[in-house]
């Protein structure tokens, strides 16, 4: 058993795919999409910042490996959004349920695939259970009484092996930001993938890698090694692992891509500022900033305050009326009055204070 | 390499993925051993001056080749299948060698691990009567203590003491001392409980007594509840494995301490030619032993773990860690003398020469020392309580509780001698 060479990676690319889609990038969150004439030069749909661009074209015609497919229907999406935006004060008046669902574009990430065999010797330090007979012993006014007692102990001990294995579709993140879609929309049920089928992206966007298999080498071997040292660990029939090490190689590894879906829409504040609103379309979780708007808060405040006013002055008269009332009641009533006419301005800004910090999770 | 040589191809839960496990340390078995001089055929026999193997023909010397292991010898756990191996005892006696001088079959007494051939004097070693190499020695501390030194060591022990006839000292004679290996369980283990008790407190108070219309002074015992938690290590507690029918443990136990440091891993040399018995207390009995005295030793230690000595109504949980026990062989002599026509039972520790057995008790000499301690107290009380002179009467109470003191004593130790017989 000695050492093998680490051979290089191949990259065994799928066949190519091309269905006239356009190669666009945005000049915002630089994010590269192929997307149907028809959704040309539209704004971006993940950070809605800026509209697409043409991009010089570049070899990323691969057709996916797998796809999980869309499980929300277009009434689930309007219903998460009506709950989504139930509880957004003083809305802007572009943040509509039927706004965002006529916006709605379905967007397919990508993950890379890796099949690999892995062959090599191994090393381990492992820890097997087992059990102790010792007692609990309790003395009071009627004696001493023992109780037999079965402890659980670890013993580890050393094992070496060798690993003939094979495994595909190991996932790999392809984006940059793959850690950080995952924590906003959740994890994906891996279990109801299919096999990539001409027609089943209905020419929606498709997002390309940011990273290419050739930088995701020493990832890609991280997580088999660590996919190797669960295996060992489950050979050895050990519940407790002091020490894995892998000694083995990786060979024959082969990079296919994997699309997830997502829907993805967005709407105009008071600034005429474009914010996402997207949906992880497998479960349902929505992302985005629901900003509430100050315009329409300052509006209520001041027709308040024109009310308070108005009750003001009259409180005013009355007391003229009848000099026994006192003026202190009346500069008390107005402050109380006025402090109630600023509460919609304070709630707007609150709120998009909140938004700001931490962008809102549904579901 | 090596390492391949030493591990072997173990089932494995996945296919693809071959394990390799330690190969089992093959149990050395121990076989029955008979001992020849090399040079003249003689009779090879463990050596107590020279410490080795020695032929009492022609005094060829064999080394033995043991290593010191100390108090860090290796102890078993209680796991559930060594407690299985101890429940079923010694599964198939192994009793009948093959000695290899003469060709003799030697049938060895129950319990016995080494023997001489009636044939032809050679002597035998067979420690494997278990069917389980778990439960064959495991270490043993060798004998230190030179056989010439023996009576010397007996003749002032049996000159110690008082309580003992006057002829004793004269006419007993202490000698044929038989080397002896003792099998001993040895138990390590840490105890840590929590106790909850009422102690006493004294309280002093002031009341008003009537009768004497003044203000007196009293003390009375205030109960309060205490609690606490207390953790004790204990290392090669000792637990004889020899039935106490067949060796009395009180003296057994008047022979310690031995020192553990001088530990050595076990060799079947060592038993040639000396008498050594296998454990005829098994493990789980030996360890309900240990753990009977361990209680008493967990009460003693929250009694004084609490602000005072006196307690009621004590209540301790207790549980054990890190529990071990080793199987050993401690030396000891073990010789009679007779007096009187009646024999009398004395070991000697075969490592420090410590030496405890049973001794006659005179017990007139006894009750007359008790008297004698008593009385100066008693005569001079009457005479206070008389009202001849107070000051006497006061002097006679204290010599009457320092007498009693004595007797009480002196009395307790004839009784725990007494019980040696």
């Amino acid at each position: 058993m000695s050492k093998q060479e680490t051979p290089p990676i191949e990259f065994q690319q799928e066949s190519s795919w091309d269905h006239g889609e356009l190669l666009e990038a945005c000049s915002a969150c630089q994010c590269v999409f192929l997307v149907s004439p028809e959704h040309s030069k539209q704004i971006c749909p993940i950070c809605s910042q800026a509209d697409l661009v043409p991009e010089p074209d570049k070899e990323a015609r691969w057709a996916p490996e797998l796809v999980l497919p869309i499980q929300i229907d277009q009434q689930t999406f309007k219903n998460y959004m009506e709950r989504f935006l139930d509880e957004v004060p003083y809305k802007t008046n572009d943040l509509t349920v039927d706004n965002l669902v006529e916006r709605v574009r379905v967007v397919w990430w990508p993950q890379w695939l890796v099949d690999a065999d892995l062959e090599g010797e191994w090393e381990a330090t492992v820890g097997y259970n087992y059990q102790v007979k010792t007692a609990r012993e309790r003395y009071g006014n009627d004696g001493w009484k023992s109780q037999n007692v079965l402890r659980t102990e670890i013993r580890y001990e050393p094992r070496m092996g060798t690993m003939n294995r094979h495994h595909d579709n190991v996932i790999i993140p392809a984006l940059h930001t793959n850690e950080e879609r995952i924590r906003q929309l959740g994890e994906y049920d891996r279990k109801q993938v299919v096999k990539f089928k001409d027609g089943i992206l209905d020419r929606a966007s498709i997002q390309l890698p940011t990273i290419e298999p050739g930088e995701l080498r020493e990832v890609a071997e991280d997580k088999f090694r660590l996919i190797a040292e669960k295996e060992i660990l489950e050979a050895t029939g050990a519940q407790h692992r002091q020490e894995i090490n892998y000694r083995g190689v990786f060979k024959n590894m082969n990079w296919s891509k994997f699309l997830l879906p997502i829907f993805s829409s967005y709407y105009v504040d008071d600034h005429q500022q474009c914010h996402p609103v997207v949906m992880n379309a497998q479960s349902g979780k929505l992302y985005g900033r629901r900003m509430a708007s100050l315009k329409k808060a300052r509006k209520k405040t001041l027709g308040l305050a024109a009310l308070l006013m108005l009750v003001f002055l009259v409180l005013i008269l009355a007391s003229l009326l009848s000099p026994s009332g006192g003026i202190v009641c009346i500069v008390g009533a107005a402050l109380l009055l006025g402090t109630l006419a600023l509460i919609p301005l304070i709630r707007a800004s609150v709120w998009n204070r909140r938004q700001e910090k931490t962008v809102s999770q549904f579901r | 390499m090596n390492k391949e040589r030493e591990f072997q191809e173990v089932s494995s839960n996945i296919a693809g993925i071959r394990v390799f496990a330690p190969k089992p340390k093959q149990e050395e078995e121990r076989k029955a051993q008979s001992y020849t001089c090399p040079q003249c055929g003689g009779q090879l026999a463990y050596d107590l001056v020279l410490s080795g193997l020695a032929c009492s023909h022609c005094g060829h010397q064999v080394a033995i080749r043991t290593r010191k292991i100390g108090p860090t010898a290796k102890k078993q756990e209680f796991t559930v299948d060594t407690m299985k191996i101890a429940d079923r005892g010694w599964g198939k006696l192994r009793t009948m060698i093959h000695c290899q001088q003469c060709g003799a079959e030697l049938s060895y007494a129950e319990g016995a691990v080494a023997t001489s051939c009636p044939y032809c004097a050679s002597n035998s070693v067979n420690v494997s009567q278990s069917e389980h190499t778990l439960f064959q020695p495991q270490a043993l501390v060798p004998f230190k203590v030179k056989p010439d030194n023996l009576r010397l060591y007996t003749d002032q022990w049996i000159k110690d003491g008082w309580m003992h006839p006057a002829e004793l000292k004269n006419s007993a004679r202490v000698d044929r001392f038989v080397p002896f290996y003792i099998p001993f369980w040895a138990f390590s283990a840490k105890i840590a409980f929590d106790w909850e008790a009422e102690v006493a407190h004294t309280v002093t108070e002031q009341y008003y007594d009537a009768s004497s219309k003044s203000w007196q002074t009293r003390t009375r015992i205030e109960w309060r509840w205490e609690n606490g938690n207390v953790q004790k290590t204990y290392t090669n507690y000792l637990v004889s494995g020899v039935d106490e029918k067949r060796l009395n443990p009180l003296i057994l136990g008047g022979l310690t301490p031995f020192d553990m440091d001088a530990l050595v891993s076990f060799e079947p040399d060592y038993l040639v030619g000396i008498n050594a018995n296998a454990y005829d207390v098994d493990l789980n009995t030996a360890w309900a032993t240990a753990k009977t005295n361990l209680r008493d030793e967990a009460m003693q230690l929250a009694i004084e773990d609490a602000s005072n000595s006196q307690v009621r109504n004590l209540s301790i949980d207790m549980s054990y860690d890190n529990e071990r026990w080793s199987y050993l062989f401690l030396p000891v002599y073990i010789a009679v003398y007779l007096f009187e026509g009646k024999s009398f039972q004395v070991m000697v520790n075969g490592q420090t020469g410590k030496v405890f057995g049973q001794k006659p008790i005179a017990w007139l000499k006894v009750w007359l020392a008790i008297l004698g301690a008593l009385l100066p107290g008693i005569l001079l009380t009457i005479i206070g309580m008389t009202g001849m002179a107070m000051t006497a009467g006061c002097i006679g109470m204290i010599f009457l509780i320092l007498g009693g003191t004595f007797a009480f004593i002196t009395f307790k130790k004839a009784r725990s001698l007494e019980e040696l017989l």
